[in-house]
């Protein structure tokens, strides 16, 4: 999974983390004591955490789904951290940019022509708000597009695919 | 054996749960997960993405437990959310059944 440099590397950082247990190898978290575990990743930069998780989904002994299962309350604590921690590297939500339009970044101009391709995104362009369809549609033909209500988004969508089959 | 709570056996025999089943493929990623469950079963956020950790891991999830048409209306929904915008390569929904 990871090369034997990228690995050494990880191993120091590890035991630099590490309070109790030498870790020689990678292979050595797989037997840390779940609590230890714990406590190592809630160290771990939140960067390398997908990593470390992708390395502990690969354990034999199913070292992540214990982690995510752990209703020790002494541990309750550790594993509510890992989790809120976890999830925030995972998910990009957040990321995005003040009046980011999804339209205009998953759908763009030049992906138009592939018709296939933006057919299969009417559920997600029909899940957007009026005020999200409108900046596009206006993004990509101008002015003088129709007044739609709020709930329609299918109208808007017919509308989108009509001028973009009449190209 | 017959259930000495007539009421009970009632309940039992007019409702049985069923259950609306996630599976797991390559073309979607944790956001799409965690949003489509957000929003297809009203899941808080920390409990989809434990459903999205879940099919990741195990390849398969339990979304829903309730009647079966709600629990196929549920299903339904998750094959007609569409694909994962975020990739490019994804062109269908996720999978999804329903079990009793």
């Amino acid at each position: 999974m990871i090369d034997e440099k990228t690995a050494a590397q990880l191993v120091d950082y590890l035991n630099q983390l590490s309070a109790d247990s030498e870790i020689k190898s990678l292979d050595d978290i797989y037997y840390l004591p779940t609590r230890e575990l714990l406590l190592i990743l809630q160290k771990v930069d939140k960067n390398l955490l997908p990593l470390l998780v992708q390395i502990l989904k690969a354990s034999p002994f199913n070292q992540f789904e214990k982690l995510m299962g752990d209703h020790d309350p002494d541990n309750k604590t550790l594993v509510d951290d890992f989790f809120n921690r976890y999830m925030s590297a995972t998910l990009t939500e957040g990321w995005q940019p003040k009046n980011f339009n999804p339209l205009l970044f998953y759908l763009p101009e030049e992906s138009l022509s592939d018709l296939a391709f933006v057919q299969s995104r009417q559920a997600f362009f029909e899940r957007q708000t009026m005020y999200t369809i409108r900046e596009y549609l206006e993004s990509l033909f101008g002015e003088g597009i129709p007044q739609f209500k709020e709930e329609d988004q299918n109208k808007a969508w017919n509308f989108f695919w009509k001028k973009l089959i009449n190209l | 054996m017959e259930n000495a709570n007539p009421e009970l056996d009632i309940k039992t025999k007019t409702s049985p749960v069923f259950k609306t089943v996630l599976y797991n493929d390559e073309t979607h990623t944790y956001d799409y997960v965690v949003e489509m469950l957000t929003h297809v079963c009203k899941l808080s956020k920390e409990n989809a993405f434990r459903c999205a950790v879940e099919v990741d891991t195990s390849g398969r999830t339990i979304v829903h437990y309730g009647a079966l048409e709600d629990c196929k209306h549920i299903a339904q929904q998750i094959l007609s959310y569409g694909p994962d915008h975020r990739l490019p390569h994804s062109l269908k929904s996720m999978e999804a059944d329903v079990e009793n």
